[in-house]
C-alpha cells in the first residue's frame, strides 16, 4: 500500500513522553522550511548542524525525510520514478527516495500531494560529505539532475584502527577536516552573501556539547538499567534532535527533557515488559524504517532491545578553553565513540574489533548492558552499514558465548522485506538464546 | 618464449606465471587493488607491482566472510584470496577508493596474511586540501615502503620509476591510437589481453612487450574485420574478456573504453618537473576519471556534466564511435549514481547507449547477447 497511510500503522509504539515529542519536531522542522522567509539548504547528515544554526539557515534532511517517507509507507512512487530514470534499484533507498521526489516535483511543478508533512522545501545550497558512505557525496551530485541550487560535498575520511596513533598522522588527518570545514563555512558565506559570525558559532558549539553529554547519558543509562526503561524503537526517535537539530535551543532542552525522565524511570524502576527475559542489543544496520512494529513484536515474546549501534551517542569529552576555533571544538567533542568510553571506564581491554565499522561495535556492550543476543540488519541497498556485518558476527561469537542473527531486508525499501522471515527468525533466535540459558 | 600479442595471451592466461618466477629469484611482489595506489612507488622500492583481480569462477569461499549485497567483483577478489590463489604476493597495498574496497580493507587483512599491509587514504575531493592531504598519504606510503623492503627511495630512483611508468602510459596509448583506424588494428578482446599482461610483470618488461606488440600490430594482416559498429565501452572492473569478446562477436568494434583495467590506467602521465610526491597526488586524485571522485561544479549544470563526462564524448570523436554500451557491475553504488547522466550526456551528444547491469560473473550473458545484438541492429 502507498500513497497514504495505512489504515494499521507499522510504525512502533514508543513508551516514553520524549519519544512521542519527536513527532511533532520533525514536523516542525519541514514545514518551517516551507513557511518561513529563511532560506533551507538540504543537508546530508554529517554532524555540522551547528553550521546551520549559526548562519541562520534551516537545514532539511532528505535522508530524514526519506525515513520518514518509508515509515509513512509512501516512499514506493518515489523510488519507482529515480528507478525509471535509471538508478538501480540497488541504489541507497534514501537516494532513490530523494531522487524521485525531486523527478515527482519537476515533472508537475509542484511538490507531490502525498508527500509527507508537505514536503521538502526547495533548498538555496545542497551540502553532501563523504563521512561514512560513498552515497553521501552522489547523491547530491545526482539531485542536480533535477534542482538547480548549488552543491558542495566536502571529505571527511575514516582512518583505518591504530593510524590516529603516530601524532604526526593524527594532526594529518585533523588538518584535512578543518580545511574541509572552512571549505564549507566559505562556500556558505558566499552563498548566503553574508559572513559567518565565529562567536555565535561558538556558543552554539558549546551549547551543542552539552546537548551530547546529555543525550550520552540519558542512552547509556537507559541501556545499563534494569529493567530498561527506554527501548531501541524510542531509541531509534530519541536520537533524532541530536543528528539533525543539533546546537539548537530545541534539542538541549530535548535531552535536558530525556535525560530526567529517564533517570526517573529508573529511579523509580518503570520498565516495558513485565519480565525481561532477554535483553538484546540492535547491533548493526539501519532499522527497518517501515516495520518499527517489529520491535513490539519482540517484547511481546519476553525480550527487549537495550540499546542499539545505529544511531549512537559520543562519549562526552572536555575540550579545553584553549581550542578557540569552534570548528575544531565541533570536531574534538566527536571524537570519543560511546563503546570505547564504556571501555575505557570498565578497564577492561577493549574487544577485538572488526574492520571500520569496530569502534560502534556492540562487543562494547554485550557485557555492560547485560545483553544475551545481538541481532543486525543487512540492507540490501546499504554498503555503509551493511559490509562487515559477517566478520563482526564472526568475531563476536568467537569471543563470546552471546548469538548473532542477521536479518536481511532494507531500511526503505519495503519490497526488500519480508514481515514473515524476520519474524520467523526472531523466534528462531530467541529460542535459541533460551536453549543456550539452559544448557548454560 | 613467445613475443607480441602471443606473449601477451600467455600471460594473460597464466597472470601470476612471471610474478611467481620472479619470486622464487628473490624479488618481492606488492599487491595492490583498484588504479589509485602509485606503482612508481611500487617499482622505486624494487617490488614487483602486480594488480590484484578476480575470476569469474564462481564464488564458493568468500560468502562466510563477506555479504552478498556488495561489489561482486571485490568478493570475487576475496574468494580468490582466501582460497590462497595470492599466497605469492608478500604485500598489499589497500586504497579507500570506495565503501567496497575500503570495508574490506581490515577483513581481508584478518584473514588472508601477508607480510605487509597499507591502507591508503585517497581523498574524495579535488581541493587544494585534498591534494596536500594526498600528497602526505603517498609519503607516508612512501616511509612504509622503504621499512618494509629495507631500501631508500630517493628522489633520483623515484624519478626513474615515474618515467618507465610515464612510459608504458605512452605505449599503451600508443596502441590505443591504432584503434582508430578502420577496422582498428588490434581488437578489444586482445587489448583486454595486454592489459592484464602489462599489470602483471614489472613495468621495464612490460614496456619491453608493448614495444614488441606495437611493432607487430602496426603491421599485421590478420588484425580484426571490419564491423557494422564501433563502440565504446565504459564501466568499472573488465578483467576477462569474456564480456569485450561478447561484444565483439557480437558484430561490433569496440575501439575504445573507459575502463579500471583499460585507459583509466594509463590516460594520464604524472609530470616530471617539481616535487616527484605532489605530481603523483596531482595524477592520481586529479587525473584519473573515476566516479568516486567528486569534482567540484565549474558553473552551470553543462559545464559541471562536461567536466564529468567530456572526456567520453572527445574520446567518441577521436575513435569514431556510433555508439557506447555501459556495462555496470551491480553495487557499485559510484558508477550506479552516475550511469542515469552518462548514458543521457552521450545521447545527447548524439551518442546511442545500451545500459548492462551485471554481477561481474557474467552468468546471465545469455540475455546479454540479445539485447546486444538489437542494440547493434538499432544503431547499426
Amino acid at each position: 500500500m502507498y500513497r497514504g497511510e495505512g489504515k494499521y500503522k507499522t510504525s512502533a509504539r514508543h513508551w516514553t513522553e520524549s519519544a512521542k515529542k519527536v513527532r511533532g519536531l520533525v514536523r516542525d522542522m519541514y514545514t518551517r522550511a516551507l513557511v518561513e522567509e529563511k532560506p533551507a539548504a538540504w543537508v546530508m547528515l554529517s554532524m555540522i548542524n551547528e553550521l546551520f544554526v549559526a548562519m541562520d539557515v534551516l537545514p532539511v534532511y532528505p535522508e530524514n525525510y526519506a525515513g520518514l517517507c518509508a515509515t509513512k509507507r509512501v516512499a514506493e512512487p518515489f523510488m519507482e520514478r529515480a528507478e525509471a530514470d535509471g538508478f538501480s534499484n540497488v541504489t541507497c533507498s534514501y537516494a532513490r527516495i530523494g531522487l524521485g521526489y525531486t523527478g515527482l516535483w519537476q515533472d508537475t511543478g509542484e511538490i507531490p500531494d502525498f508527500a509527507p508533512d508537505g514536503g521538502m522545501a526547495k533548498p538555496v545550497m545542497m551540502v553532501g560529505s563523504s563521512m561514512a558512505c560513498d552515497t553521501r557525496y552522489k547523491w547530491f551530485q545526482a539531485f542536480s539532475r533535477y534542482l538547480d541550487a548549488p552543491c558542495y560535498s566536502f571529505d571527511m575520511p575514516i582512518p583505518p584502527a591504530g593510524r590516529m596513533r603516530r601524532p604526526d598522522v593524527m594532526l594529518h588527518y585533523l588538518g584535512y577536516f578543518l580545511a574541509q570545514l572552512r571549505g564549507l563555512v566559505a562556500f556558505m558565506e558566499k552563498t548566503l552573501g553574508k559572513k559567518m559570525d565565529w562567536d555565535k558559532l561558538d556558543e552554539i558549539v558549546r551549547r551543542s556539547q552539552k546537548t551530547n553529554a546529555l543525550w550520552y547519558d540519558s542512552f547509556i543509562l537507559a541501556a545499563s538499567a534494569e529493567p530498561c526503561p527506554m527501548p531501541v524503537e524510542d531509541a531509534l526517535n530519541n536520537f533524532v534532535p541530536a543528528f539533525f537539530m543539533s546546537g539548537s535551543v530545541e534539542a538541549l532542552e530535548f535531552y535536558q527533557g530525556l535525560y530526567d525522565e529517564v533517570k526517573q524511570r529508573v529511579d523509580n524502576k518503570v520498565g516495558i515488559i513485565p519480565e525481561e527475559k532477554h535483553r538484546l542489543i540492535w547491533g548493526g544496520g539501519l532499522p527497518p524504517w517501515h516495520t518499527m512494529d517489529i520491535f513490539n513484536y519482540v517484547e511481546n515474546r519476553g525480550a527487549i532491545f537495550v540499546y542499539q549501534t545505529s544511531y549512537q551517542p559520543f562519549a562526552p569529552v572536555e575540550v579545553p578553553d584553549s581550542i578557540t576555533d569552534p570548528l575544531m571544538r565541533m570536531l574534538l567533542m566527536r571524537s570519543v565513540p560511546a563503546g570505547v568510553r564504556i571501555a575505557q571506564e570498565r578497564g577492561g581491554s577493549r574487544p577485538k574489533l572488526g574492520g571500520f565499522s569496530g569502534l560502534t561495535s556492540p562487543a562494547f556492550f554485550i557485557e555492560p548492558f547485560r545483553a544475551q543476543g545481538v541481532v543486525m540488519s543487512m540492507l540490501r541497498s546499504c554498503r555503509g552499514t551493511s559490509i562487515g556485518q559477517i566478520h563482526q558476527k564472526r568475531l563476536l561469537e568467537e569471543s563470546s558465548p552471546v548469538p548473532v542473527l542477521i536479518l536481511e531486508s532494507d531500511m526503505c525499501d519495503v519490497r526488500d522485506h519480508s514481515e514473515t522471515e524476520w519474524k520467523m527468525k526472531l523466534d528462531a533466535f530467541l529460542e535459541t538464546i533460551e536453549a543456550r540459558k539452559k544448557d548454560s | 618464449m613467445p613475443k607480441g600479442l602471443a606473449r601477451a595471451k600467455e600471460l594473460y592466461e597464466n597472470r601470476d606465471q612471471r610474478a611467481k618466477e620472479l619470486r622464487g629469484d628473490g624479488k618481492k611482489v606488492m599487491g595492490y587493488i583498484c588504479c589509485y595506489p602509485p606503482t612508481e612507488l611500487i617499482t622505486a622500492a624494487g617490488f614487483v607491482p602486480y594488480r590484484i583481480t578476480g575470476s569469474l569462477e564462481p564464488i564458493t569461499a568468500a560468502d562466510a566472510y563477506l555479504e552478498t549485497l556488495m561489489c561482486p567483483y571485490v568478493r570475487s577478489c576475496f574468494d580468490l584470496g582466501i582460497k590462497k590463489e595470492y599466497d605469492f604476493v608478500d604485500g598489499m597495498i589497500w586504497p579507500h577508493t570506495c565503501d567496497n574496497i575500503q570495508k574490506t580493507y581490515d577483513i581481508w587483512r584478518h584473514y588472508i596474511p601477508h607480510s605487509y599491509f597499507h591502507y591508503l587514504d585517497v581523498p574524495h575531493m579535488t581541493d587544494p586540501s585534498s591534494f596536500e592531504f594526498f600528497t602526505k598519504e603517498i609519503d607516508i606510503l612512501k616511509e612504509s615502503l622503504e621499512e618494509f623492503g629495507g631500501v631508500k627511495i630517493t628522489e633520483e630512483r623515484l624519478k626513474e620509476a615515474i618515467a618507465a611508468h610515464n612510459e608504458n602510459r605512452a605505449l599503451l596509448r600508443q596502441l590505443t591510437g591504432l584503434r582508430k583506424q578502420d577496422p582498428p588494428l588490434i581488437s578489444g578482446t586482445e587489448m583486454t589481453q595486454v592489459m592484464m599482461a602489462v599489470m602483471s610483470t614489472p613495468v621495464d618488461e612490460a614496456n619491453e612487450l608493448l614495444r614488441s606488440i606495437i611493432e607487430e600490430v602496426s603491421t599485421r594482416k590478420d588484425g580484426p574485420q571490419r564491423k557494422a559498429a564501433r563502440l565504446l565501452v565504459y564501466g568499472c572492473e573488465i578483467d576477462d574478456i569474456a564480456f569485450i569478446n561478447l561484444v565483439e562477436e557480437s558484430g561490433a568494434n569496440v575501439v575504445i573504453d573507459d575502463l579500471c583495467f583499460g585507459t583509466r590506467h594509463y590516460w594520464d602521465d604524472v609530470a616530471t618537473d617539481g616535487d616527484p610526491l605532489k605530481n603523483l597526488a596531482d595524477r592520481y586524485l586529479g587525473k584519473i576519471m573515476c566516479p568516486r571522485t567528486f569534482r567540484r561544479s565549474p558553473g552551470t549544470r553543462q559545464e559541471d556534466l562536461d567536466n564529468r563526462f567530456g572526456y567520453l564524448r572527445d574520446f567518441a570523436k577521436s575513435f569514431n564511435v556510433n555508439g557506447a554500451i555501459l556495462y555496470i557491475i551491480r553495487y557499485c553504488d559510484t558508477f550506479e549514481f552516475d550511469v542515469p547522466e552518462v548514458r543521457d550526456y552521450l545521447q545527447q551528444a548524439g551518442i546511442p547507449c545500451l545500459l548492462l547491469e551485471d554481477d561481474y560473473s557474467l552468468t546471465s550473458i545469455g540475455g546479454f547477447k540479445t539485447r546486444i545484438e538489437a542494440f547493434l541492429e538499432v544503431i547499426g
